[in-house]
């Protein structure tokens, strides 16, 4: 599994009246594709603040010190907001905790539903459209020359391929898109009908002409010729007598005609969704260039015979240039990583030995920066995070030095000079004042020039390896994948997004997430809906975008256990359909269990416990996940329970030592001194705790704790031996 | 109605501290709360749990008169402190469509003694409503001269500790308002008793004069429970006191609970919607949906036999910090058309099991009774 978005070294923090408040401190993690990944710890340990650091809608006050969150191969901490408009929401979405102050009130809900998704279905489709057109110029250019190798007359043909790319992509697009309505369509009404003769087999019809209507808009919605083709007449019928009799019907009560058309519009339909998909791909090539009607066939040999003639005619010999022209692009670029290594080999050793003076490094600086640039090929469709992060971190640990250098001077006056009054008035009053100096923040240069280094270093070792693998690369492979990628943005600016598609769409996620009666809701405002409505439209605002990575802030604290389990499931199965990331941000253990692949505990601005969500819960190793676990009782707890003492720490003094130590009861004399580093447990497993040292005396997790641990091995035990 | 007095248990003991009998609450076309009947004995601690919009914290409120009732009584160590007067009314409206119904068929009928029986039944009617009448006025006067000494022993906790303190006054005044608002004048003592009350919910003295927001989540909701333990009372209605506070903070605030209601024997009744709070803190437990109680038992019965599909339904979502077992959790689901047939036979609130009641209909008792049997 690829990263999807790496956060690496990340350190926030935000000016307050009272000094710098350090709200992040260094934490680094991954998340996977399709993995969700679960940031628990109380109020105040800096799990939102992360979270918003990745959508980059941090608050005025606050202050990156340092670090890169990367997603798809940008720095998502030092582009510009133009660029981030189209990264958050879009790609990035978020569910927002509080459902009151994140829905507009004076909007009505389906406006804010739909709003995202018309904005960003324009954006989406001209980005979409740029990414299409820029690559296949790109392979184009790169097919002429190692192909056509100065042959006028191939260089001619392989042009002609690409445009032909173009145009036979968007007839498939066409087939596809109405294809895929029809079908969606027809999977609407069986539910709604099978909902609707439910209800009237129990006498419970509220809204019979509702209904009704909108079932027949979903069955004649899905007549297309490769859906409901040979029954569309019939149905068509149907749908009239349906029209006919619902007024007589509702007046008297008697549904029995109507029930046996809806019986007939369900078989029908059912046996269309069952029918084999046509493979549109090779049906758009052949409609398009071969000048003649679909022969007649049953579908899976016309599959076949479409998907023969297209290869015949095109795809074989594209893929193979394809294939030709990434090698030969991927050699090339070798061959400059090779000379980019032993520049960076070089550049280290001068920034090793040499004098940091400003206009020296940044003429490395810039040097680098060119040739790494060249290095990277253009070919390739999973962005390098190394090479493409490369110039925007070096930057800007080039100028946290020069900074550094300049205001470590004045910083260092001021510190001295209001420490020395300090020391005055303590002596004066006899002990220590109320107020404390704010240490001064003077920049370790040291520190700031290794960071360079690493940087450098880091992208060396990068390179190194790639080339060390060079004949690991798999070139089929990788030409398949530049055609699902040149499809998958095809379908990207095709999809239209119109107002009524929309709102069709919203209406359909209202009913996902369980919002009842959602054609009349759609048209209400905000303060008509109770918190839980509120907190289940802010979830189906998140969806609608359909993102790439979900990052779920407490989704669910404010609602009651059923609609808890509702959402949570839904989120789940958006998670398997779409192949979702999500971040899921929570103070509630128990939800953890049920979503999380794997879970970071945070404290004080830390991550003190990291590792797989069994690992966490049936091994936990730092005292503070004990803490948590204890305090929260289950259905099997009757002792007392095991509160956590105290408050956390005010971060703009924060601790020299583990910052938990003063709440926990098993720390350590050396807790109170020294920051423990993250030791390691297993491959997926670190906890930051000095009891984990190999001096440390053997301390074993509250009696709380390990007993439910003891009864759910039991129990999983005692399922196994049943099933 | 009369039929559904008899269904909580009759027992006319004097432990029972606070009974609730046939409450409903109606917001015009809205029936918050519809015929709910529960005791709450002396020291127990009662929960009421269902999903957001099912009438829990109406209940509550209704109790501590913060509306006034729709129907139903509600007595307090046996005296009447709130009642509603729409059930004699429709009693009422009821008796007479019945009188003029039996009188066109009399007067269709062929009996020779018709202007008799009219008057007979004429009669019966006017006796009927003075008597419904008479409900009302003594319904209309205990909901007016409730005993003002009697009420304050019934306090409440609110859910939010930021929105429920008044952001200026200092916490002193926040505590001492209930007694000064009862007349007690003596500042020295009034002082005295903030002190002690802060001491019990585990504050210092110190923190009497300062101001809420100087205070973290725990902190303020240990203030609230101060507000409501400095007037003394033997109820507290604690409405979902936990749920906006982080999980170790939570606890810190159920074992304050837990320890007043040990040393002060204070009653609570705990409005919650996380069952697994539920079921540690409370003795007895009441199911609510959509404005009815559909089960009551003792918490360790009601989580060993649930009975009611809505309470079956609640139990299955509950997440447990066990990964093992939350990839296994089946949820069920719970629709009510599906799940009872009620068609033939009127669901209502009945003893199955002794102090274990669920809302059912004939043929459920027999269905439910055999579930406890095995």
């Amino acid at each position: 599994m690829a990263n999807k978005l790496e956060v690496r070294n990340l350190r926030i923090s935000f000016r307050t009246v009272s000094g710098k408040l350090q709200a992040v401190r260094d934490i680094s993690f991954d998340l996977k594709d399709g993995e969700t990944l679960a940031i628990v710890g109380e109020s105040g340990s800096g799990k939102s603040v992360t979270s918003k650091a990745i959508l980059g809608i941090l608050a005025g006050n606050s202050i990156v010190d340092g670090g890169e969150i990367i997603y798809d191969g940008k720095d998502l901490l030092k582009i510009p907001e133009d660029e981030f408009y189209k990264i958050r929401g879009d790609k990035i979405a978020m569910i927002f905790q509080d459902p009151l102050s994140s829905l507009n009130p004076i909007m009505r809900i389906g406006k804010q539903l739909t709003e995202a998704m018309i904005l960003k279905g324009k954006a989406r489709q001209k980005a979409c459209r740029a990414a299409f057109n820029d690559y296949l110029a790109l392979l184009e250019k790169a097919m002429i020359k190692s192909v056509a190798k100065g042959n006028g007359e191939k260089a001619k043909i392989l042009s002609q391929k690409c445009k032909d790319f173009d145009k036979f992509e968007g007839k498939h697009l066409e087939l596809e898109i109405a294809y895929n309505s029809a079908i969606n369509n027809a999977n609407d009404a069986i539910s709604e009908i099978e909902n609707l003769l439910f209800l009237i087999e129990k006498k419970a019809v509220k809204d019979a002409k509702g209904s009704l209507s909108i079932v027949d808009d979903l069955a004649l919605g899905a007549l297309n010729e490769y859906v409901v083709n040979e029954d569309a007449n019939e149905l068509k019928e149907l749908v009239a007598t349906v029209r006919k009799e619902d007024a007589k019907a509702i007046k008297t009560g008697e549904f029995d005609v109507i029930v046996k058309a809806l019986k007939r519009i369900d078989e029908i339909l059912k046996s269309a969704v069952a029918k084999e998909m046509p493979n549109f791909f090779s049906m758009g090539y052949y409609l398009t260039f071969s000048g003649k009607e679909l022969p007649k066939m049953p579908m899976v040999e016309l599959n076949k015979f479409l998907r023969k003639y297209l290869d015949d005619n095109y795809m074989l010999e594209f893929i193979d240039g394809v294939k030709v022209s990434l090698k030969d692009s991927a050699e090339e670029h070798f061959a400059i990583k090779q000379r980019v290594v032993g520049e960076l080999k070089d550049a280290l050793n001068t920034l090793k030995t040499c004098e940091f003076k400003q206009p020296e490094i940044d003429n490395i600086v810039n040097a680098l920066v060119k040739s790494v640039k060249e290095s990277i090929d253009p070919l390739e469709i999973t962005k390098d995070s190394f090479a493409h992060t490369f110039e925007s971190s070096l930057r800007s640990a080039v100028s946290v030095y020069f900074n550094g250098e300049k205001k470590n001077v004045s910083e260092q006056k001021r510190y001295d000079k209001q420490k020395a009054d300090y020391d005055r008035k303590a002596a004066k009053a006899g002990g220590e004042l109320s107020w404390k100096v704010t240490p001064a923040a003077v920049v370790d240069l040291e520190l700031a020039k290794d960071n360079i280094c690493k940087i450098i270093s880091n992208l060396c070792s990068h390179y190194e390896e790639q080339i060390a693998n060079k004949s690991q690369r798999n070139y089929d492979e990788e030409a398949v994948a530049v055609i699902d990628f040149l499809k998958l943005n095809a379908s990207g600016f095709a999809n239209k997004v119109t107002r009524r598609m929309a709102k069709l769409r919203a209406l359909k996620l209202m009913e996902e997430v369980g919002i009842p009666e959602p054609r009349k809701r759609y048209r209400q405002y905000p303060f008509e809906f109770s918190g839980g409505m509120r907190q289940r439209i802010v979830i189906a605002i998140a969806l609608a975008a359909n993102p790439d990575i979900l990052i779920c802030d407490e989704p669910t604290t404010a609602l009651d256990v059923t609609i808890q389990a509702q959402i949570l499931e839904l989120i789940n199965k958006l998670k398997k359909e779409r192949n979702l990331s999500i971040i899921f941000i929570t103070h509630d253990l128990g939800v953890v269990a049920n979503m999380a692949d794997k879970i970071a505990v945070m404290y004080a601005g830390k991550i003190v416990e990291y590792g797989t969500s069994r690992e966490v819960f049936y091994s936990p190793a730092h005292p503070y996940t004990w803490a948590l676990l204890s305090s929260m009782p289950d259905l099997d707890t009757n002792e007392k329970l095991e509160a956590i003492p105290g408050t956390p720490p005010n971060m703009i003094y924060p601790p020299v030592g583990d910052a938990f130590a003063e709440r926990n009861k098993y720390a350590l004399k050396i807790d109170f001194e020294q920051q423990p580093p993250m030791f390691k447990i297993s491959d997926t497993h670190y906890a930051a705790t000095w009891l984990l040292h190999p001096d440390a005396p053997k301390v074993d997790p509250p009696k709380i704790v390990t007993e439910r641990i003891a009864r759910s091995k039991r129990n999983a035990e005692g399922g196994n031996n049943n099933g | 109605m009369a039929d559904n007095k008899n269904t909580v248990a009759s027992s006319n003991d004097d432990n029972v501290l606070l009974r609730v009998e046939n409450l409903s609450q109606h917001f015009g076309e809205l029936k918050a709360v519809d015929n709910v009947s529960f005791d709450i004995k002396k020291g127990e601690v009662f929960g009421l749990v269902g999903e957001s919009g099912c009438g829990k914290t109406t209940t509550g409120r209704s109790i501590i008169k913060l509306y006034n009732i729709t129907s139903g009584s509600i007595y307090f160590k046996g005296q009447r402190i709130g009642a509603g007067t729409l059930s004699y009314k429709n009693a009422i409206k009821e008796a007479n469509e019945k009188f003029k119904k039996d009188v066109e068929s009399i007067k269709k009928g062929s009996a020779s003694d018709k202007s008799e029986q009219i008057a007979k039944k004429k009669a019966d009617l006017k006796k009927y409503v003075a008597e419904q009448k008479a409900n009302i006025a003594s319904a209309k006067n205990d909901n007016k001269n409730v005993d003002k000494d009697l009420i304050t022993q019934i306090q409440m906790i609110f859910q939010d500790p930021i929105a429920s303190l008044d952001p200026r006054m200092t916490v002193r005044e926040i505590i001492s308002e209930g007694l000064v608002i009862k007349g007690m004048k003596d500042k020295a003592k009034i002082d005295e008793m903030v002190y002690e009350v802060l001491e019990t919910v585990g504050l210092v003295r110190d923190h009497a004069g300062r101001y809420p927001h100087e205070f973290s989540g725990g902190q303020r909701q240990r203030i609230g429970v101060a507000r409501a333990v400095i007037m003394k009372p033997e109820l507290i209605i604690a409405d979902e006191p936990v749920s906006a506070l982080d999980v170790s903070i939570q606890a810190q605030v159920i074992n304050l609970l837990n320890d007043l209601r040990r040393e002060l024997g204070i009653t609570i009744l705990f409005v919650a919607h996380d069952l697994s709070v539920v079921k540690y803190f409370s003795d007895r437990i009441g199911v609510m949906y959509f404005g009815k109680m559909v089960e009551l038992a003792d918490a360790d019965e009601l989580f060993k036999n649930p009975l009611h599909p809505y309470t079956r339904s609640l139990l299955s979502a509950i997440p447990l910090p066990d990964p093992d077992y939350e990839k296994n959790r089946q949820r069920i689901t719970y629709v009510p058309l599906r799940d009872h047939d009620y068609s033939v036979e009127q669901p209502s609130f009945r003893e199955v099991a002794p102090g274990h009641f669920v809302l059912c209909s004939d043929s459920e008792e027999k269905k439910y009774k055999e579930i406890i049997k095995e």
